[in-house]
């Protein structure tokens, strides 16, 4: 009896220490947690491919994949049933059960694939991802982005190769990818790791103003001397909680100044430019431009002066429902698609006038990058041949398009005519329309107008997008492995945030030693070792003939 | 019961003080009220006015948008509160038990168990390698036991309960023995009752802790009916301040919560511990004490 008490005594702290190993739990690390950059958004325009690729883990082989079906794709036999995993930022709609299990449904015959399709909220986005990664999980498919955790999960060799599978198993998107450079952007040391969007955009700054307000021109405002001129005049009459001009991130500002200096983003990657006009790719840090000065002395005047609000930098304001609701503010930097979407119909009730301006006409831009938005497959999927058989399929079917983005008819949606509506008739209990994350799933020949995009839409970005002023990346087509010298570069994000952003918003006392003391502290963090680690892989790529 | 005499409540100091914190009291009341006032108002209003104490225009839409996902709201309460209930008990099984063993003074190795528990608050293995743990080896991924297991031990908890525990006179334990009880009727007839205080207040706190967690179900959880409470509202309020960070997606319709729906959230979640804390008042303050030094 006494050996049975001690056996259990024993038995129960093993089970405790057990469950004390379990409880070897820290909450959040701020290391794995990603922040959203001041930059961040799907605005990027540089592309990505061939110099350094993914460096921490083994590429998986294609003999390793599992396969289910014959390798012809139109398969001889019948397909095994299968569930794709898909991973999206966001929040579920509520309708996501019906519209996914329709979507089973309707193509049970094509792809015999059932769908487990799972939201992780934007902000913890990247983190959840590089978690699941490195745990070796077993999902199909996830949105991405170079915004978002397209680099790191990149770098970490988190996506399958699909230089072998792409062709076989989704040959239509294969042929379409050949057709443009989209290929190029989503090669990585000669692996295509991702399924790039196959919109064709260019986010060129365009001025909106109030034109019911200030009587211009449209595209009479192609410089800051004109929209100094229009802001000035009108400071002054329009109400306290109106400002003549707002951007809610530093980022908006720096675009529109390299546009006027012709300088390319490099896809928003940690405020390195190069020159538009310079064949070698020199690359630049921002903070040593003048076009970065000129940025922070005018934020300063506009700040001074009243143009933009004081707290603008810390101002939490909903703007987006502040302009469709109330028609502010005044003026703003904006893009082709947001100045030509339909307006809101509390605009056209009130009759407020949208008027809008290309910003500096003359200058190049380049084209949105294609890893703005993209689909990836996990280098350990379960699945992959049927994901790419189901992307395959959102590019040939207007069927598959439709249920994907907009639901089930008459169920989450309502078509008038080839528009998709929304009605009171509609179930409550089923809301899908306008989920998130759609846009990696985007087809332009199959977009229909809704209450934001009017009829012919996207045909009209599309020709924007081939304009002569807007022309494709400097670097379309580079992918920077970050992995060596990424503490610098997170060191290099937080002196950016901390010193830059209150400049650019107009928080400064005296710009020319404020910007001696950030140039300072940049370099400090290893600016010389980032920028030749950078600028090597670039040398590579070009004398790789790009 | 010793009662002042009504002519020294209403002297001038006594009632500068009551005076001082009741407005005191009333000031910690506004966000609160503001918070009601918020899920009831309209979103203009809210642009144009910001936060009112009164809302300008009752408007009930936030509510109605958000009992349109009742279901879900409806399953999140279900589970958080069987989370909070099973998970409280096991825990304070588990960290009592532990705690006890701790604090018996002829156990060989307590000073070993000591430092290993002190340990486990120092370190600890990192994200990934307890992602992998729970769900590669123990089977703790897209269950309900995901949501319990991982934070049942608590070595916090535990040296509070010890330090308790070591306060209780060594007699009580040798007498007991003489009267021949084993270890087990002595921890669940004897001790565990006299560690009642102290179990109250792990307990209340630990309730807390379950009742707010949604870390564990952002890492652990996909399945929707199985997402707890919080972390509804977690989502909400994390993808509205991603996107707050981009005016690119907040143009491209993507909808950010008006201010009266995260309000109206907050009220659904927060609103049963509010209505509690009155009746665990007392809990807490003695709580704060409970497991110091004893002189």
């Amino acid at each position: 009896m006494k050996h049975l008490r001690q056996a259990t005594a024993l038995m129960i702290a093993l089970l405790l220490i057990g469950g004390l190993l379990t409880a070897c739990v820290s909450p959040l690390t701020t290391g794995a947690q990603a922040k959203p950059s001041a930059t961040a958004g799907p605005t990027s325009t540089a592309g990505s491919t061939t110099t350094a690729g993914p460096t921490s883990t083994a590429p998986v082989t294609q003999t390793t994949v599992a396969t289910t079906f014959a390798t012809t794709g139109t398969s001889a036999a019948p397909l095994k049933e299968a569930t794709i995993k898909v991973y999206f930022p966001g929040d579920r709609p509520a309708g996501a059960k019906l519209v996914w299990d329709t979507i089973a449904t309707t193509f049970k015959k094509e792809l015999n694939a059932t769908y487990d399709i799972n939201w992780i909220p934007f902000g913890e986005y990247v983190s959840k991802l590089l978690v699941l990664s490195l745990s070796n999980d077993k999902w199909d498919l996830n949105f991405d982005g170079n915004w978002l955790a397209y680099p790191q999960m990149a770098n970490k060799g988190a996506y399958l190769a699909l230089n072998d599978l792409l062709p076989q198993y989704a040959p239509d998107l294969y042929q379409f990818y050949k057709s443009g450079n989209a290929l190029k952007a989503a090669t990585v040391n000669g692996k295509i790791i991702c399924l790039p969007w196959t919109m064709e955009m260019n986010g060129r700054p365009y001025v909106y103003w109030r034109g019911d307000l200030y009587k211009a021109e449209e595209n009479s405002i192609k410089t800051f001397e004109d929209l100094n001129k229009m802001l000035y005049e009108m400071k002054d009459k329009l109400p306290a909680d109106n400002p003549a001009f707002h951007y809610g991130n530093e980022s908006e500002l720096l675009n529109a100044m390299a546009t006027k200096h012709e300088l390319d983003a490099m896809g928003n990657f940690h405020q390195f430019y190069v020159d538009m006009n310079d064949k070698s790719c020199k690359l630049i840090a921002l903070e040593t431009t003048e076009a970065f000065k000129e940025a922070v002395t005018l934020a300063k005047k506009w700040y001074d002066d009243g143009i933009i609000p004081k707290n603008a930098m810390t101002d939490k304001t909903d703007w987006n429902a502040a302009y469709n609701l109330q028609g502010k503010p005044f003026s703003n930097f904006s893009s082709h698609e947001w100045t030509h979407v339909n307006m809101s119909p509390l605009w056209l009730e009130n009759k407020w006038i949208r008027s809008r301006s290309l910003f500096y006409p003359d200058k190049k831009y380049p084209n949105r990058s294609f890893l703005s938005n993209v689909m990836c497959i996990n280098k350990n999927a379960a699945n992959p041949e049927r994901a790419l058989m189901f992307m395959n399929k959102v590019q040939t079917s207007r069927e598959m398009y439709d249920l994907i983005q907009y639901g089930v008819l008459d169920k989450t949606y309502k078509l008038k005519g080839e528009e998709v509506i929304s009605d009171e008739t509609l179930p409550k209990d089923q809301g899908y329309l306008g989920w998130l994350a759609p846009w990696a799933l985007w087809k332009p020949q199959f977009m229909r107008p809704d209450g934001t995009y009017p009829e012919g839409f996207w045909e009209e970005e599309a020709k924007f997008s081939k304009i002569a002023i807007n022309v494709p990346s400097m670097v379309e087509g580079l992918f920077i492995d970050s992995e060596s010298i990424k503490n610098d570069i997170a060191k290099r994000d937080q002196i950016w945030t901390e010193v830059a952003k209150p400049m650019l918003f107009g928080l400064t006392q005296n710009i020319d030693a404020e910007i001696a003391d950030l140039q300072t502290k940049l370099k400090a963090a290893n600016l010389d070792n980032v920028m030749a680690s950078i600028q090597k892989q670039i040398d590579a790529w070009l004398a790789a003939g790009k | 019961m010793y009662r002042r005499s009504r002519s020294v409540l209403f002297q001038p100091g006594q009632l500068a003080v009551r005076a001082c914190v009741g407005a005191f009291a009333l000031i910690c009341l506004i966000p609160f009220i503001m918070l009601v006032s918020g899920s009831l108002s309209d979103q203009r209003d809210v642009l144009t006015n910001g936060y009112p104490i009164w809302p300008r225009k009752v408007n009930l839409l936030a509510y109605e948008l958000l009992l349109r996902n009742g279901q879900r709201l409806l399953t999140g309460y279900k589970i958080t509160t069987f989370v909070t209930i099973v998970g409280t008990f096991l825990s304070l099984l588990v960290n009592t038990m532990m705690a006890y063993t701790m604090a018996r003074r002829n156990l060989r190795h307590r000073r070993f168990l000591s430092v290993f528990t002190l340990i486990t608050m120092l370190f600890s293995g990192g994200l990934v390698p307890w992602f992998i743990l729970c769900k590669n080896y123990l089977g703790l991924y897209d269950n309900i036991a995901a949501l319990i297991l991982p934070s049942l031990a608590n070595a916090w908890n535990m040296y509070i309960i010890r330090n308790y525990f070591q306060s209780l006179p060594e007699e009580l334990y040798e007498s007991a023995k003489i009267d021949g009880a084993g270890d087990y009727v002595i921890f669940f007839r004897i001790m565990l009752f006299l560690a009642m205080p102290v179990l109250a207040t792990i307990a209340l706190f630990t309730a807390l802790g379950f009742w707010n967690d949604w870390w564990l179900g952002l890492m652990l959880l996909e399945k929707p009916e199985l997402q707890p409470l919080q972390l509804t509202l977690k989502s909400m309020v994390s993808n509205a301040q991603f996107i707050a960070y981009s005016p690119e997606l907040q143009k491209r319709g993507v909808p950010i919560p008006s201010d009266a729906m995260k309000m109206a959230t907050t009220v659904f979640t927060i609103g049963p511990i509010v209505f509690l804390y009155p009746f665990l008042q007392r809990y807490f303050i003695k709580g704060i004490l409970i497991g110091s030094v004893k002189g």
